[in-house]
Parts: C-alpha cells; structure tokens; sequence
C-alpha cells in the first residue's frame, strides 16, 4: 500500500518536472530563433516568462514556478547576455532585467499556481459535492420506496455497504421476544441475508467495529456496525454516514407509525366485528325470548287447566330468567370493553333510588324495604339508568340472601365530596373466604352453587364496572347485625362545571 | 267487554306479533296486523286505527320515521315497542310524537295498562278548560293557576305550575325531559336538564310524594316523567 503510494508520487514528480523542461525547452528554441532573426534579445525574455507562466498553470505548487523562473533566468543569463555562454554579466542594464524578469516570473507563478491550485480545488469539490449528492438521494428514494421496518434496515445496509464499499451490519433492538432480526450486506453482494440472532450474540457481531445506533436512546430501533478499517475513500465517504443514520431513524419512524396505524386500524375493524357481533346475539336472541315469555303469558291466562297453567308459568320463567341472563352478559361484555357511554346527567337522587325501590317492592314479598334518604334534593352528574341498575342488582341479591321476612334496608348519606349508598339486609351474611371474589365475574358463592336459578354470578361484577366507571368504589362486609352490607359511593362533583 | 276499537300492530317477528295479537283478541279488540313500515303507513292513511303498537326496527324502515310521517297529518296514539335498550332511541321515538313505549321482553298486563291508559285519553285532550283537572286528592285549576291538595290550597310558583300542567294535560304520557324543557323554557341549555330535576323535586314535596310510591309523578330514569293515571 505504502509502496505504492510512494511510486504514484515518483511518478506525479517525473511528470511534472517533465512539463518544466519540455517548457523550458520550447521557450530557449523559441527564444534562439527570435535571436538568430536579429530581434533584441529582450524579446527572449518575454518568451522565457510566459514559459514560466505556462509553467504554473500546468503545474501544481508554486515549486516547479519558482524552479522554473530560476532555470529560465539562468539559461536567459547563460545563453543570451553577454559574456555569452557564462553566468557573468557586464552590462548592468541586463542584471536589472534579469533580477526583474526574476521578480515578475516567481510572482506570475505562484499567482498563477495559486489560482490553478484553487480552481482545481474548487472543482473537485463540486465534484465531491455532487457524487455524495447523488448518493444521498439515491439513499432517500431508496428507502423511501421501502415499506416496513425491516425492509429499511435491509435498504440502510444495502445502500451503506455500496457507500463505503465494506460489509455492513444491521441489528435490530429486540421486541417482544429476545431474538433481534440481523441484516448483513457483504461487499459486492447485492443479496442482503436476514437471520435471527440471541442477545448472545450480539457481541460477537459488533466487535471490532463502528457501532451507531439509530434513534434515541429511549426509542432505539437498532445498531448499524461498520468495519473501522476503511479506504481513504470510505474515510471521505464516512463523514456522510450520520446523516444517512438520520434518513434511515426518519425512514424508520415513518415506517414504525404506520405499522402501528395499520395494528390500530385492523384493531377497530375487530372491534366494530365484535360490536356487530354482541348487537347481533343481543337482537336474535332477545326477540325470540320476548316472543317465549309473552306467549306464555298469554297461555297462562287463557289456559284453563291448572296443570297446563302451572306450565306455562314454568316456561314464563325461565324464559325471564334467560332473557336477564342475555341483558346481563351484554352489559357485562359492553363495560368490559370500554364499550360502555356514561351519558351522565345532573339526576336527583331520590328519583333513582325511587325507582330502585318501587322495583323492589314488587319482588321483595313480604320482605320489609326500609329507605333512608337525605330531605334535601341532591343532584348527582351520573348516568341514572345505569346506576338504577346498580340499585336493582343490590337489591336484588339482597332479598335473594334473607328469608320472606327479612329487611332490606336502603340509605343514602353524604360526606364532604361523595354521596353514599348503601344496601343492608338481616340474612346470613357473606363468608369470610368470599368477600374477595365477590365482585369477580362468574363467582358464585359456594353454598348458593346448589340451588338451581342462582344466576352466573354477574350482577355484582356490572355493579363494579358501572361504579368504577363513574369513578366511585364499591364495598361489601358483614354487618354487625348478621347480614350483608353492600356500600357504595359516587363523587359529588360541582354540578354546574360537569354537565354535558 | 265488547269493543269497536281497532288496534294496529307493527311488528316483523311473528312470535311477537301472533301474542300481543291474542292477548287483545282475548279482550275483545279489533287488529291488523303488518309487518312493514309502508304497509303501516298505508292502512293509518286509509282506514286509520285507534291505537298503533309500533316496533321500532322494521326491516323496511326506522320506526321513527314512521313515526314523523305519521305525526304529519294524524295524532293517533302510538305506543313503541322496542328490543333495543338505548335511551337515545326511546327518547327520539316519544319527542317525534310517540305516546308511550315499552321495551322487550315486556308483560302482557303492562301493555295491556298502558293501552288502557291511553284509550281512556285519546280524543279528549285536556284543555285550558275551566272545569278543573281531578286525580284522587289532586285539583288542578288550569284556569286560576290554583292547586289543590285534599282540599287545601297548595302554593305553586309559576314554573312548578307549568310544569305540573303540563304533565296533568298528558296524563299517562311519557315526556321526555327535552320536551318539557322546550314546552316551559321555550328553548333551552343543557344546564336547565339541572333545574328541571330541581323542580321536581319541589313539586313532589308539595304534593307529599314518596318517589318510591308515586300517586301522580311518575319517574322514567333517563327519559323522562308522565303523570300518573290509574
């Protein structure tokens, strides 16, 4: 490598020393002829500074001027001032011209060779300019034809293996699963080979060579790992290599947002699916059952045998226990789903508890319901059906666990930012193992699993989700007393600044 | 109990149909039966009906729209019947001129209350009449701005007056909050739905109202009041 340098620089000196003597050469015949027609001599020395001229422009470095203007003052004082063919001078007239066509050649040089040197440089700038140009914006449309994220690493090593005329790695930070994705453009090769690699290995690939990582540390998409033994030329081509890395992170973002616009898009869709789905099951299967237990409603009063009647009764049933079954899987799976649209309003609490009770007298038998609410109207922001369902769940399951003639007792309380409810009833109480499961869905309390039509154990769990919705908490214990409390709060925000 | 009154059911799904269609025919009543929007359409036009039973999803066309055309040239009661247990769809069937709804799966008895309820109502619209309105211990003088409970004179302000007016001139009917809030305030902001719950209230106290025993308001969370009428 040295070697050659060295004989490539030989080579350039013969060269240029070449183009001072053939210069020189042609200005001394040039120089002869114009003597040897009688011309003054001075007219020689015109000759010998244009030489000098020519000199510099077709060299490089004010040496092979200066060089020049030396040998051609010396070769003007040998050959054409008197004593000819000796370096004395007797007419001091000559010495002047001499010592001023010597003055005016060295200038007319290194201007010269100072502008030549300048202009070459300036050129092979542009040309330096235009080529990493080029390359920059082949680098640009290539990766921005590249879809995907691993298709830009495949393009970034391509495209930088081509710069810098090398091998070039790609590894990919690692996702979900440990191995990293490994892209590997070898010189020449237009094939990049893609394989998997252990975080093991990742070590083994880097060392001994250029790390960049591309992106921000906290967003990392991986490393490009470059040789660091390189060409002069590569060395000059590096210097483009950061911002390459930065078209690539660009490519890279680019690419990644729309991957994730792309999951997020085919996510709606599997939710609309499913919404279509629930509303789907929810129709068909309502419809028929409001068809079932009418039609057994009717029977049961145009029926005249007790027997048939008690049948019909049987179907209208169950039919009813179906049917809240559907409502309340679909509540359950419409919360769950974030599927649920609080449509609050400013409701007056005695309104909603109102309701809860009159349902519960209707079912409660000969159960007492006793209701304890504040005088003053409260206005709660809420959506007042759904807490009406939480009202009926807990009320139902509260005459559900006390004996025909329990009490149920029903009270509202406030506190500084909350309004509380609670559900009180005098039956067994809940079990000490239970208390944490209660709210899970499909939990059924272990001595309730017996009995035929204890439900799936979903009322408890809608009444969490809608609490929780609306950014209140729900409690159980055992009251003091025996039975079961269920307590519940909603915040009690200001009213006028949280309407909709 | 013999009955000239026809009844109109619009229904597609013939299990629906075929009980709510036994049920009245058990009570002596005349029905039709149709399965679409037009044909509905058709018979109110040409021989209309006294009360229409309507579902709200026909396979034809939304039982709202229905709803609107009929309410262009004729104010027979319409009671909703709907599976679908949004609000939003109860709520715009009653404000585009519904009478009263109910949703699936429903009880016999309860229709059957409600039909009665508005049987007994329509044609006889109440009136800024003098003769005062009555319902158990209540008297309403529609004239005189006068409310009486069992014989004493019960102060109203004029809002809860118009209110409670409102309601007694429908009796049985549903009305959604937004109407009595554009019936009373003339228009109004999402903010009354505040004053409106406030009202209420007032007039329940004055009228010595258990919300969980109601005699005369009736709530419907979500939707709306009706006054009572049994």
């Amino acid at each position: 490598m040295i070697k050659q340098v060295v004989i490539k620089n030989v080579r350039n000196v013969c060269r240029q020393l070449l183009i001072v003597i053939s210069l020189l050469a042609g200005a001394f015949l040039v120089a002869v002829f114009i003597k040897s027609i009688g011309f003054p001599v001075v007219n020689a020395a015109v000759v010998y500074v244009l030489s000098v001229l020519l000199v510099a422009r077709f060299t490089r470095g004010y040496f092979y001027g200066i060089l020049a203007s030396v040998l051609c003052m010396a070769n003007y004082n040998f050959f054409f001032t008197q004593p000819y063919y000796s370096f004395n001078v007797y007419d001091k007239s000559d010495i002047i011209t001499i010592t001023v066509m010597l003055i005016a050649s060295i200038l007319t040089s290194t201007l010269t060779s100072t502008n030549t040197g300048k202009l070459l440089h300036a050129s092979k700038l542009a040309e330096d300019r235009e080529s990493q140009t080029n390359i920059l914006y082949q680098i640009t449309s290539s990766l921005a034809k590249a879809s995907g994220v691993s298709d830009v690493a495949a393009v970034s090593v391509q495209c930088l293996s081509n710069l810098l005329d090398t091998d070039v790695l790609c590894i990919m930070s690692a996702e979900q699963n440990s191995s990293r994705s490994l892209f590997q453009a070898r010189r020449g090769d237009r094939r990049i080979q893609i394989s998997e690699v252990g975080n093991g290995q990742i070590e083994e690939y880097s060392s001994g060579k250029k790390v960049i990582p591309i992106g921000d540390p906290s967003n990392q998409y991986g490393v490009i790992c470059i040789p660091v033994t390189a060409s002069q030329k590569s060395r000059e081509r590096e210097k483009l290599v950061p911002a390459i890395i930065m078209q690539i992170q660009s490519a890279m973002d680019r690419e990644k947002f729309s991957e994730e616009k792309k999951i997020v898009k085919i996510e709606m869709e599997h939710e609309k699916f499913r919404g279509n789905l629930l509303r789907a099951i929810s129709h068909d299967l309502r419809t028929p059952l409001a068809g079932i237990s009418g039609t057994a409603e009717v029977l049961m009063s145009n029926l005249k045998n007790e027997k048939d009647r008690d049948l019909a009764e049987g179907i209208f049933e169950e039919t009813n226990w179906l049917t809240q079954m559907v409502e309340n899987i679909l509540s359950l799976t419409q919360i769950e789903d974030g599927h649920l649209v609080l449509r609050k309003q400013p409701e007056a609490i005695e309104e909603i508890v109102g309701e809860a009770v009159k349902h519960a007298r209707k079912i409660a038998g000969q159960r007492k319901i006793i209701l304890d609410i504040p005088e003053d109207v409260l206005l709660v922001s809420m959506d007042g059906k759904l807490i009406l369902q939480v009202l009926i769940n807990l009320i139902d399951n509260a005459i559900k666990h006390t004996q025909t003639d329990g009490i149920v007792q029903i009270k509202v309380y406030t506190d500084k930012n909350h309004v509380w409810f609670s559900i009180t009833d005098n039956g067994s109480g809940i079990k000490a193992g239970d208390l944490p499961y209660l709210f899970d869905s499909f939990f059924v309390a272990q001595e309730a699993k017996g009995s035929s039509r204890s439900g799936i154990g979903l009322g408890l769990s809608i009444v969490r989700a809608i609490v929780q919705a609306h950014g209140g908490r729900v409690f159980a214990e055992n009251d003091k007393g025996g039975g079961a409390v269920f307590r519940f709060y909603l915040p009690v925000k200001e009213i006028d600044s949280d309407e909709r | 109990m013999s009955d000239d009154r026809m009844f109109l059911i619009v229904e597609d799904d013939k299990q629906i149909r075929s009980f709510i269609r036994a049920s009245l025919e058990n009570k002596n009543y005349k029905t039709i039966c149709v399965t679409t929007g037009m044909e509905a359409l058709n018979i109110i036009s040409s021989c209309p009906p006294d009360i229409v039973i309507l579902d709200l999803g026909l396979p034809d066309m939304e039982g709202i729209e229905v709803i609107r055309c009929v309410r262009t040239y004729s104010l027979v009661p319409i009671i909703v019947v709907s599976a679908r247990d949004q609000d939003r769809e109860k709520t715009d069937a009653l404000d585009a001129g519904a009478d009263d709804y109910l949703t699936k799966p429903f009880s016999i008895n309860e229709l059957l209350a409600r039909l009665r309820v508005i049987l007994r109502h329509s044609g006889a619209l109440v009136s800024d009449t003098p003769e005062p309105f009555r319902s158990g211990d209540l008297v309403v003088n529609m004239d005189k701005h006068q409310v009486y409970l069992a014989g004493k004179d019960i102060h109203f302000t004029p809002m809860e007056f118009e209110i409670l007016a409102l309601l007694v001139k429908n009796p049985g009917k549903v009305l959604t909050h937004s109407y009595i809030l554009r019936a009373v305030w003339g228009s109004y902001l999402d903010s009354d739905a505040k004053s409106l719950r406030v009202f209420m209230a007032n007039i329940r106290r004055k009228l010595l109202e258990d919300p969980s025993t109601p005699k005369y308001i009736i709530t419907e969370v979500g939707i709306g009041y009706r006054f009572a009428d049994e």
